[in-house]
C-alpha cells in the first residue's frame, strides 16, 4: 500500500531547477556580487518592532554584508526610523550601547547631539563652523518600513519596489499574526558557513525525520504521512512557504504534557488549534493536522508561524564563509506564571532542535567549498531551496542589467 | 531561612543551586552537571510541578512575592532542564549537537526570562 501523503503545490514552478551548481556560489568573488546586487538592493529584516514599543526605544543593529551599523528607533512622533549610526561631523560611531531609550543621542567625540527623529539639535562651539546649516545635517536615514511588527530596511537610495510590492501577495495575508505576542527568546550564533546554505537548512522539512530524532522524534507526520511530506508548498517571486503536518499521535514527554496542560499547546505538540483566528497566510490551505509554517522571504529571512508562538530567523553573511544567525522566538502575552513556564519549555525544545540544524551547516559548507560535488540535487520537497536560487539569480541578473 | 512558600519546604534544598534567573544561567547549569545529578532535581520536581503551577497561578507574574518568585525560578529551571531525562538521553547533551557554549543570549522583552 502506498500511503505517501500528497503535497499540495502552488505557484509558478516553471523556472525552478532541481540541479544547482554550487561550488562557485560559495566563493569570495560570488559573495561580492551578492553584496552588490542582492544585499544593497533587497528589502532586509533588521529586527522586531516589539523591541521598540516605548517612545525613544532604540536598538543598534549591525548589517555585516554592508559593514553598516544602524540605529533603529521609535521617534517622538511614534514612527520607527532607521539611521546610519554615524555622526555627521566626522563619522565616528554615534551610539555605542546595544539598546536603550532616549530623547536624543550625543556623539562622544565632539558632543554633537541628535533628536530621536534624527535631527541635528546641538553643535558644540557652533560659531566656528562656517556655513553650518543644521537642517541639512541630520542623521542619514535608511529607507525603512514596518510589516507585522517586523522592521525592514532597503539600502538602495531609491528602492525599485516598495516593501508592499516586494512582498507581493503575502503582504496582506498576515495581518495581526504577531499581535499580542512578546519576544521570549533571542539567540545568536556565528558559524563558519555560507549564508545560502544556512538559509537552505531551514527551508525544507525533508531532514527532520533524520536529524531531529534526538529532540523531537515524533512531532511531524504520523501514520498517514510516514515520510513527512509537506502538506502545502507554495513558491512566489520573493517568498516561498510550506505547511508542516503535525503528528496527531505525538506522545508528550512527562514535563511537556504537564506544562502544556496548564497553558496552551506549543512546539513540539500541535493539537486543538483554533484556525478561525489565523490570518489567511498562516496555514494557507487550512490543513487540519497543521503543525507550523515556514516562510522564506528573499534573501535571508525565515518566519515560522505557529498557532500560539512564532519565530523569526535571519542570516547575515559576514563573509563568503561566515554567517551570523539570529533566532527570535515569540509567545502569546500572558501574566499567568504557568504560561511563562510552559513557554520556557517550548523555547528549550526549539533551541535543542536548532542545535541539530546548526550541526550540519559547517560540514555542509566544507563539502561544497571543496568541490567534492558538482551540484546540489534537490527534491520536490525542497522547492523552497530551488526558489531561493531562482530568486537570487533573478536579482543578480536584474541588478546587473541596470 | 526559608526562601520558598512553606507548602513547598521539601524543595528548599534545591533553591541555591537551581532557582536560576535567566535562560542563559539555566542553560549553563544544565551543561555543568551530570545526568545523575540532574535526575535528583527532576525526580523531586516532576511530582510537585502541577501543585507548583496551580499555586503560582494565584498571582500575576509581575506581582509574585519574593518566596513565590523563587519558586517560579525553580519551576523555570525544571521546564528548561527536563528534556534530557524526558527524552531518555544518555547524557545532559546529545551526540552531534552544535556546541552549547557557542550560543549567545540576547535581551528579551518578557518580564521574567
Amino acid at each position: 500500500m502506498n500511503n505517501d501523503s500528497i503535497t499540495v503545490f502552488k505557484g509558478d514552478t516553471s523556472r525552478l531547477k532541481n540541479v544547482i551548481p554550487i561550488q562557485e556560489r560559495v566563493e569570495p568573488n560570488f559573495y561580492q556580487q551578492e553584496v552588490a546586487r542582492i544585499f544593497k538592493k533587497a528589502w532586509l529584516i533588521v529586527g522586531s518592532a516589539e523591541d521598540l514599543v516605548e517612545i525613544g526605544a532604540y536598538k543598534v543593529v549591525d548589517v555585516p554584508p554592508l559593514k553598516a551599523s544602524l540605529v533603529v528607533v521609535r521617534s517622538d512622533d511614534g514612527k520607527i526610523r532607521v539611521f546610519h549610526n554615524v555622526c555627521r561631523h566626522r563619522g565616528d560611531k554615534l551610539v555605542h550601547d546595544e539598546h536603550g531609550c532616549k530623547k536624543s543621542f550625543t556623539c562622544r567625540f565632539h558632543a554633537w547631539t541628535y533628536s530621536n527623529s534624527g535631527a541635528l539639535t546641538g553643535v558644540t562651539d557652533s560659531t566656528q563652523f562656517l556655513g553650518l546649516d543644521k537642517d541639512k545635517m541630520g542623521l542619514v536615514e535608511v529607507n525603512s518600513e514596518v510589516w507585522e511588527n517586523i522592521v525592514f530596511v532597503n539600502f538602495d537610495k531609491k528602492p525599485r519596489q516598495t516593501l508592499k510590492e516586494w512582498l507581493g501577495p503575502i503582504y496582506d495575508q498576515y495581518t495581526g499574526f504577531s499581535a499580542n505576542r512578546i519576544k521570549i527568546a533571542d539567540h545568536r550564533v556565528v558559524l563558519n558557513t555560507n549564508w545560502n546554505l544556512a538559509v537552505n537548512a531551514f527551508c525544507e522539512g525533508y531532514h527532520n525525520l533524520y536529524i531531529h530524532k534526538n529532540t523531537v522524534p515524533d512531532y511531524q507526520g504520523g501514520k498517514t504521512n510516514p515520510k513527512r511530506h509537506r502538506a502545502y508548498l507554495e513558491v512566489g517571486d520573493h517568498f516561498a512557504r510550506y505547511s508542516a503536518h503535525g503528528n496527531p499521535n505525538h506522545k508528550a514527554t512527562p514535563a511537556e504534557g504537564l506544562l502544556y496542560k496548564h497553558s496552551k499547546p506549543m512546539f513540539p505538540a500541535f493539537t486543538h488549534f483554533n484556525m478561525e483566528d489565523l490570518p489567511p497566510g498562516v496555514n494557507p490551505s487550512r490543513f487540519a493536522q497543521w503543525a507550523f509554517d515556514i516562510m522564506h522571504v528573499v534573501p535571508n529571512f525565515v518566519i515560522g508561524p505557529q498557532a500560539n508562538t512564532h519565530s523569526i530567523m535571519f542570516f547575515w553573511p559576514i563573509d563568503h564563509n561566515k554567517t551570523d544567525i539570529r533566532v527570535m522566538r515569540f509567545g502569546f502575552k500572558s501574566d499567568r506564571p504557568s504560561d511563562r513556564i510552559a513557554q520556557a519549555h517550548s523555547i528549550t525544545r526549539g533551541r535543542e532542535v536548532l542545535r541539530e540544524d546548526l550541526a550540519t551547516m559547517e560540514t555542509n559548507y566544507q563539502g561544497v567549498a571543496s568541490g567534492g560535488i558538482p551540484y546540489l540535487f534537490l527534491s520536490e520537497q525542497e522547492q523552497l531551496i530551488q526558489n531561493h536560487y531562482r530568486a537570487a539569480d533573478d536579482l543578480l541578473r536584474d541588478a546587473g542589467s541596470q | 531561612m526559608a526562601t520558598l512558600p512553606s507548602k513547598f519546604s521539601d524543595l528548599e534544598r534545591f533553591v541555591d543551586e537551581w532557582a536560576l534567573k535567566s535562560e542563559e544561567a539555566r542553560f549553563n547549569k544544565l551543561h555543568h552537571v551530570t545526568l545523575d545529578h540532574l535526575r535528583i532535581f527532576y525526580d523531586a520536581l516532576l511530582p510537585r510541578m502541577e501543585e507548583v503551577l496551580l499555586y503560582l497561578n494565584q498571582y500575576k507574574i509581575q506581582d509574585l512575592p519574593p518566596e513565590e518568585k523563587t519558586l517560579f525560578y525553580l519551576a523555570m529551571t525544571f521546564a528548561e532542564t527536563a528534556h534530557p531525562i524526558d527524552l531518555k538521553w544518555e547524557d545532559v547533551d546529545f551526540p552531534d549537537a552544535y556546541p552549547w557554549d557557542k550560543f549567545e543570549f540576547r535581551t528579551v522583552s518578557a518580564a521574567d526570562n
